[in-house]
């Protein structure tokens, strides 16, 4: 738990600004081919790539911690406050990001002709 | 076509279309139904439909591989455009050619595969003669065979009637992906590599067991250079059953299996490196690493069911290397499949171990334990997922490849090349599923200068067609190239998202073609375009 808590400071500043620019890709730009100019040079997309997975990877971390303290593979809402006590907010934050990447590409679109970017 | 048929065919593929790609979000899906269904029935009855959800999903996959694979095999027309690249490349390394030829050389048909991918293919079409039908059969033989050793993995850890409903789970799997475990491409080879190398590694006895594991997974190295991420979960094995100077062992015998074809003089490994260096200048696509993570994720929900969460048998699992290195190897398979034109379908291989990991720990605890009310709604949940996603695929694969199992074409071809000396080659046109028959063509011509999906990596990397290669159209090579009916000759586009819609062909190369070579004749299927000077 305590080196959960303690990599969130480097992954989730990292794995938010990947996410938000993503997601402005996808609401402005061409939502099958993201970020091109950066994806397409190795230099700079292996780096993406490994904080996006480490975004995952923190994740699936702390679902799996969760998972063997509450002793069951659906753990209620009360044994995630109890696993995260004083580190809520950490989990919550990261659960937003990842509902914000995971959320419909037409959603994004539809937003990104509502502003006019599109 | 009757209607009720075409409406359902289309509602699969609606279907397959929006959803096929996100099997994790699908499945979180389906638990919340199942969760709203089952909330108000006693554990004991969750328990038994679950058993029975799973004993039923065991028999559709056990029935419906062998009815789809069969059906592929018994025609032979190809699905994937990469298929018939691997007869033909593999049929010329055959006749002495070069499987990696120089970067700026004439002939277009090098891929990053390893030279394992072709030489079976090779050796087959050798021994029962050169058919696109023993290509095909071969590689649905494969995909019987890694499931046959899969079964024989998950016997040895649990109960027949349990390893019958995982291998038909690992059916299921694979057919999640279509024909990729039985098409003519490596990755049915890879997924039997990796079936037997799991089954070895868990032989009684330690240096044949060792040896025989090592074996496979050198041939599982040589198809792809990430081979060796797939091999890491069996090399765990092998460690925690016999130690480490096994796994030193099993390296040793993999690495020395993987370069042997290095040493055969038509196998550049200089050409080959220099390929693979070429291709990985490529980038990777975002919207393919998501996928890809997903599928990993969904593929090891089934480890995570079975994960004993009760106190007795923790410590043990707590210490399973293999999970561990399963985990490490997914994650990086994830990241290298990201690149363009790979994709989930890469994950495959890593099927036969998760039915071993399951197994294992299937085998040690009765149902009861195995399924307890939350395991046995998300294990439903991933079941019928599962079989939904089997069955869109097989269907879309069905509906593609029924109108072209209709098509006389393969009789048009025959005809024309028994009226006609000299080479043929396919010139390919807008579409590309009329020159999937091109095998046929090399078969008699024992050459091949361009290959379409090899042309569209190279642009891709950054390579146009070089200079040999016009100069080979200009001195007519090639007798005749054919194009699908009433298509222009050479006028693909390329589909990689960083060069999407660019003319596969450059306009000096176009340019050559258009003065040396003539529309001439036409037959059912195909234009004919014949070499001016020796009309």
């Amino acid at each position: 738990m305590h080196r959960l808590t303690l990599t969130w400071w480097i992954v989730w500043p990292l794995f938010t600004a990947v996410t938000g620019r993503l997601i402005l890709d996808r609401a402005c730009g061409d939502p099958d081919y993201l970020l091109p100019a950066l994806t397409s040079d190795p230099r700079s997309a292996w780096p993406l790539a490994l904080v996006y997975i480490a975004g995952h990877i923190w994740f699936v971390w702390s679902y799996l911690v969760v998972v063997k303290a509450a002793g069951t593979i659906v753990p209620s809402v009360s044994a995630i406050k109890t696993v995260w006590r004083g580190h809520l907010a950490k989990l919550l934050l990261m659960t937003a990001v990842f509902l914000l990447e995971y959320a419909p590409t037409g959603l994004w679109s539809a937003i990104g002709r509502l502003t006019g970017c599109r | 076509m009757p209607f009720t048929v075409t409406f359902t065919l289309d509602a699969l593929e609606a279907f397959r279309s929006s959803a096929a790609g996100r099997p994790l979000l699908l499945t979180l899906g389906t638990l919340v139904l199942v969760i709203l269904v089952a909330s108000r029935s006693r554990s004991t009855v969750q328990t038994t439909a679950a058993v029975l959800a799973l004993a039923v999903v065991g028999a559709i996959g056990l029935l419906l591989y062998p009815a789809v694979a069969i059906w592929y095999g018994s025609d032979p027309h190809f699905f994937d455009n990469a298929e018939p690249t691997i007869v033909s490349v593999a049929w010329v390394y055959r006749d002495g050619a070069p499987l990696y030829h120089a970067i700026d050389a004439a002939a277009r048909y090098s891929h990053i595969y390893g030279p394992m991918a072709f030489m079976p293919y090779a050796w087959v079409l050798t021994a029962f003669g050169p058919s696109i039908a023993v290509a095909k059969w071969f590689a649905v033989a494969t995909g019987f065979a890694a499931l046959a050793f899969t079964y024989g993995t998950a016997r040895r850890e649990c109960s027949t009637s349990r390893s019958l409903v995982l291998t038909g789970g690992a059916a299921l799997t694979l057919l999640s992906f279509r024909n990729y475990s039985f098409w003519t491409r490596p990755d049915s080879l890879q997924i039997l590599c990796a079936a037997m190398s799991v089954y070895f590694a868990g032989g009684r006895r330690s240096m044949p067991s060792t040896i025989m594991a090592g074996a496979a997974s050198g041939v599982l190295w040589n198809l792809k250079i990430t081979g060796v991420l797939y091999s890491l979960p069996v090399l765990a094995s092998i460690k925690q059953r016999f130690g480490m100077r096994a796994v030193a062992l099993a390296t040793l015998t993999g690495a020395a299996i993987a370069v042997a074809p290095f040493f055969l003089s038509n196998v550049s490994l200089g050409a080959y490196l220099a390929w693979v260096r070429q291709s990985s200048a490529t980038g990777l696509l975002l919207l393919l690493l998501r996928q890809n993570l997903e599928w990993a994720a969904f593929l090891s929900l089934p480890i995570l069911l079975s994960r004993n969460l009760g106190e007795p048998n923790r410590v043990a699992e707590r210490r399973d290397w293999v999970v561990g290195a399963l985990a490490v190897g997914m994650l990086l398979v994830a990241l290298a499949a990201a690149k363009p034109g790979a994709g989930p379908y890469h994950m495959l291989p890593f099927v036969p171990v998760i039915v071993f990991v399951v197994a294992r720990r299937a085998g040690r605890r009765t149902i009861s334990e195995l399924l307890t009310p939350p395991v046995a709604r998300v294990a439903i949940a991933f079941v019928i997922v599962l079989v939904m996603l089997a069955i869109t695929q097989s269907a879309q694969l069905m509906t593609t490849m029924q109108p072209r199992r209709a098509a006389r074409d393969v009789e048009d071809l025959q005809t024309f090349l028994a009226t006609h000396t000299g080479t043929v080659e396919m010139a390919y046109g807008t579409t590309e599923a009329q020159s999937l028959l091109r095998p046929l063509l090399t078969f008699r011509n024992h050459t091949y200068l361009i290959d379409q999906p090899a042309v569209r990596e190279y642009q891709l990397q950054g390579l146009d067609l070089p200079a040999a290669t016009i100069d080979a159209v200009r001195d007519c090579r090639v007798h005749y190239w054919l194009t699908p009916k009433n298509e222009r000759p050479f006028s693909g586009l390329n589909g990689y998202p960083s060069v999407l819609m660019k003319p596969l062909y450059s306009r000096p190369f176009l340019d050559t073609f258009f003065d040396s070579y003539r529309r001439t004749e036409t037959t059912a299927y195909y234009d004919v375009w014949t070499c001016t000077a020796s009309r």
